[in-house]
């Protein structure tokens, strides 16, 4: 006879069955992308810039990618599925909740990775004091300029330093958790350099630099991404005779 | 005089006087001073007589004194019955296996015997005023009834140890006192005496407190023999650290100035040097130094050539065991693109300080865009040549994870792969992906020989739907799925379902599952998520997943400890290179060393999951003989472990060799405990074998520390040099007391009393 646990097996097994059957017809490649974090004060200024960004890393790298970011409240747990972070701010960033903070933390220590990108940074500016005070709340201690032979600058292409829309800061800033860049924090406006409309336009110009330099925010992006999924890896051994060779070209 | 106290000295031989008394020393000072105060005073009490009567006086007083003096100390006659012993002279004869060699036509026994037959006739005349004692010696000395009874058993003892013997002899508390001592021996020492100082023999020789009487048996002349005599090496080492190994090759009698000295591996020859031979310093050191590549239980085998006319052919070869062990685990990581799961995992690895990583990630593929400058980038060549033909064999796991190898030639190189599973016994995981399993192409490639999971040739197996992993009965008990105190099945139960999974059509020969998909299915069964297999001398796992990374970071989003994704990684790497400390099974052989007729003796030892001991396992264990051209199966056993989890497994003698047992065992349950093996040395050079070179200078040696002699044929035995071994003996003693008698009183109460008569009658009493 039939009972009412062999029946309640029957049917979760039928059902897994189904979704597994229904999975088969979705795109079987697992792909990367990047949480956008919502916060309280125009939380995606550039919204085509990481989709662009993604774009060019699928194109340029081995990656395969989503074509969109995730925008998630940094007070959501599906944080934690996606280990790189991106945060846009265009002013001043709003201090974080209790839940976020919390979150945050948490995300930070275990694994994951934020980049806090500033459309009008730069020393001094509400955004360097707003983000600086935000991200006291999330991890210990203090943002410090990425001395230029840090491997966030040869984690894929070879750069001497930061780009982006802008030329707010000479230096990325940074705070290590466990050895690593948890923390990146950019003044240049990265997604400003990388946006760009459907219609294949660029949405802004890029100062100083033009071409040259929106191509330089591209590779500090594609940096970033590789950065995150492969650490240090091109500080192995291996590689150095390789670097430094290409560096002296 | 005797009768006049009613004693008789019949039955007794000599006498001497002696004092009976029980006062001690101090007490008879005490007293013969105050006796003598006694005398001064009266002596000055008597001041005013005169010289005639003072001195007749204090001459009655000391006569008194004197008596009393006597009479305290108890005078008495002890009569003693003594016997003169006969001392002793003791012949050792060496009975140790290399007395049986032969020095040209005649063996040393032979020459032994001749060299006690030229002494007997000098003993027979020595044995009117001694006893000659015979022994035979190898280890130990044992007294034997005569000189016939010492020849008649053949010299077979196993070891030679010449201090042993002589200290055997030492006169102690009731033992006679030696004369000297015949030593007939070829000198082939091998225990306390086996290098050149023989200094440590003289307290031995010293304290025999006789001359020693050297008669070497071996004629060193005639002997010929290459040997290696001793093998110089610690007993472990670390793979692919170098070690050294030094091999003390002696030479006798060799005309050669340089014979080759070959260190091998079973049959594979680490390295051949020369050993150069001195007539003037017959031992010769060669240093060895190698590089150990793979771990395990190694027996390696020094040899020299046997030359012609050598007396002993066992010593030209010896082995020695060594346990090599890893320092750090070196593992190659090879991701076909970066992703969570590779960054995860490169995480562990990197923070894992036994762990030396190497990391290849192809960061873009030939599709990608490649209109920048290459030297903008920062990639480096893969160098699939160099990673998968040299420098395989210095890994001990190799990590495909999520690669696809067809894109970079790498076809020619997956035999490489296969064979450092089954051949090196290195560790491969493969982990899945859209680039991995079937999807790469790797079905019915010599990869998927060693894989435990069968690939099929249909596309799109791999797909992304969530699923939670299943807990088989195997996985249950498996050091793999160790993930935590709390119980495995509970604990997969809280981590995040996962998305990525890799179809395989099924499992391979002796392969296990693990986890299985709730879902999907291989054929009949369950599909594999973890798969694992021993294959060859190696073992293979299979992820077939790319999101274990969802038990770190993902899991503490959902409350976790994200520690279950370094558990696990932790437990499959120690798995894949078989760390000891995760074998349930070990295996010992008794000894390192067994003669060739002796049984060979071997323990199993199995316990459970949580490492007590377990009962009823089944232990298989297989023989092999570790030959130049290859290993030999010799003998295959089964046994039972015991309530203590012990199984004592006993083969006959398998004949001389070098050997490694290995046994597998499994539970009641079914579930594989591990494996582990031993190796050890059947038969072989002997100690009697290696040192067997006869040394007449260590025999002469001892006769000069004992001021004795070398004896030839012809001399006098008489005239050797002997120690004055007789000594008296009292066998009964008695003691007469001369004080306690009336004359002695009468004698007293005499003085005394003509002392106070003559004392009153002048006056001065």
């Amino acid at each position: 006879m039939l009972t009412r646990r062999h029946f309640n097996q029957l049917l979760l097994t039928g059902a897994g069955a189904l979704l597994a059957r229904t999975a088969r017809g979705e795109d079987p490649i697992n792909r990367f992308t990047v949480a956008q974090l919502k916060h309280g004060n125009g939380w995606n200024p550039r919204p085509t810039a990481l989709r662009r960004l993604l774009w060019e890393l699928s194109k340029r790298t081995s990656i395969e990618v989503e074509a969109d970011a995730r925008p998630i409240d940094p007070c959501d747990r599906t944080l934690f599925g996606l280990p790189l972070a991106y945060l846009a701010v265009d002013g001043a960033l709003p201090p974080f909740a209790p839940c976020a903070q919390a979150a945050l933390r948490s995300y930070l220590g275990n694994g994951g990775t934020l980049v806090v990108d500033g459309v009008n940074g730069g020393r001094g500016t509400p955004f360097e004091h707003s983000v600086r005070g935000a991200l006291a709340d999330v991890a210990n201690g203090e943002l410090q300029p990425v001395p230029r032979d840090h491997v966030i600058y040869k984690s894929f292409y070879l750069l001497d330093g930061p780009a982006g829309r802008s030329a707010a800061s000479p230096d990325l800033d940074a705070l290590s958790v466990d050895n690593r860049l948890a923390i990146v924090v950019s003044h240049n406006d990265l997604g400003g350099a990388w946006a760009r409309s459907n219609l294949g336009l660029w949405e802004f110009e890029v100062e100083p630099g033009g071409a040259q330099q929106r191509e330089r925010a591209f590779r500090l992006g594609i940096n970033l991404v590789m950065y995150a999924l492969c650490l240090d890896y091109k500080e192995d051994q291996v590689h150095i005779p390789f670097i430094l060779k290409k560096r002296r070209r | 005089m005797l009768e006049l106290f009613g004693q008789s000295a019949q039955g007794f031989n000599d006498w001497r006087l002696c004092a009976m008394t029980a006062l001690g020393t101090p007490w008879l000072i005490a007293l013969t001073l105050l006796l003598l105060a006694a005398l001064v005073v009266s002596a000055l009490a008597l001041r005013r007589a005169s010289l005639a009567q003072r001195s007749v006086l204090v001459g009655l007083r000391l006569l008194a004194a004197l008596l009393i003096a006597l009479l305290l100390l108890e005078p008495g006659i002890e009569l003693r019955a003594t016997v003169r012993e006969r001392g002793r002279l003791a012949v050792l004869i060496d009975a140790s296996a290399s007395m049986a060699m032969a020095d040209g036509d005649r063996t040393r026994w032979q020459r032994a015997a001749d060299r006690l037959a030229e002494l007997t006739p000098g003993l027979q005349q020595l044995s009117e005023s001694l006893d000659i004692e015979y022994y035979r010696f190898a280890e130990s000395a044992l007294p034997v009834a005569g000189a016939n009874a010492a020849l008649q058993l053949a010299p077979t003892g196993s070891r030679t140890d010449l201090l042993a013997a002589l200290a055997a002899l030492a006169p102690e508390t009731g033992k006679r006192p030696l004369a000297a001592v015949a030593l007939i021996s070829d000198g082939a020492d091998n225990s306390g005496l086996q290098g050149a100082d023989t200094e440590r023999a003289r307290p031995v020789v010293e304290a025999l407190k006789a001359p020693l009487w050297a008669l070497p048996a071996g004629d060193p002349k005639r002997f010929r023999d290459l040997a290696i005599e001793e093998i110089v090496a610690d007993d472990f080492a670390f793979v692919r650290n170098e070690i050294e190994v030094e091999v003390v090759v002696s030479g006798h009698g060799i005309d050669a100035h340089s014979v080759p000295v070959t260190l091998r591996d079973g049959g594979q020859v680490i390295a051949v040097a020369n050993a150069n031979l001195d007539p003037a310093q017959p031992n010769a050191r060669v240093a060895f130094r190698f590089t150990p590549a793979a771990t395990g239980k190694k027996l390696l085998v020094a040899e020299v050539p046997v030359l012609a006319g050598e007396a002993v052919i066992e010593n030209n070869q010896r082995a020695f065991a060594l346990k090599v062990i890893r320092d750090r685990i070196r593992v190659l990581q090879v991701a076909g693109r970066p992703s969570w799961d590779e960054r995860f995992l490169r995480v562990f690895l990197k923070a894992n300080p036994s762990v030396d990583l190497i990391s290849f990630f192809i960061l873009r593929s030939s599709s990608d865009q490649s209109s920048n400058s290459a030297d903008d980038l920062s990639l480096i060549p893969f160098p699939t040549e160099e990673l998968f033909t040299r420098e395989l064999k210095t890994f001990d796991v190799v990590i495909l994870q999520n690669f696809n190898y067809r894109p970079y030639q790498m076809g020619l190189y997956l035999q490489n792969i296969r064979d450092f599973v089954v051949e090196q016994g290195g560790g491969l995981a493969m982990v899945g992906g859209d680039l991995s399993f079937s999807e790469a192409g790797y079905a019915d490639t010599p990869v998927a020989e060693v894989l435990p999971v069968q690939l099929g040739s249909a596309p799109r197996q791999y797909r992304r739907a969530p699923y939670r992993p299943e807990l088989t009965p195997i996985g249950r008990n498996h050091p793999i799925l160790d993930l935590g105190r709390d119980e495995v099945g509970g604990v997969l139960a809280r981590l995040p379902a996962l998305d990525g999974f890799n179809l395989v059509s099924g499992l391979t020969d002796g392969a296990q599952v693990l986890l299985a998909h709730p879902f999907e299915r291989s054929g009949h069964d369950k599909a594999p998520v973890v798969a694992v297999r021993e294959v060859g001398r190696g073992r293979s796992l299979a992820v077939l997943t790319d999101d274990s990374w969802y038990w770190s970071l993902p899991d503490v989003g959902g409350g976790g400890r994200g520690v279950a994704h370094r558990q696990f990684w932790a437990n499959a790497l120690r798995w894949l290179i078989r760390d000891p400390a995760l074998s349930r099974l070990r295996l010992e052989s008794v000894r390192r060393s067994y003669d060739p007729e002796a049984e060979i003796e071997l323990r199993a030892r199995a316990v459970d999951a949580a490492y007590r001991p377990l009962a009823g396992a089944r232990v298989a264990l297989r023989l092999v003989r570790e030959q130049a051209s290859g290993e030999v199966p010799v003998a295959e056993r089964s046994a039972l472990t015991d309530a203590d989890g012990e199984a004592g497994l006993r083969l006959p003698a398998p004949g001389p060799g070098n050997y490694r047992a290995s046994a597998s065992a499994v539970a009641a349950d079914g579930s594989a405990l591990g494996s582990d093996d031993d190796v050890f040395v059947v038969g072989g050079a002997r100690p009697e074998q290696t040192a067997a070179w006869p040394r007449p200078e260590l025999l002469a040696a001892l006769a000069r520390m004992s001021n004795g002699a070398v004896v030839s044929g012809g001399d006098d035995v008489a005239q050797l040099p002997r120690r004055d071994a007789h000594v008296e003996r009292i066998s009964r003693a008695k003691r007469i007391p001369l004080w306690d008698n009336l004359w002695s009183v009468l004698a007293l109460c005499l003085v005394a009393g003509a002392e106070w008569w003559l004392r009153r009658r002048w006056g001065y009493a």
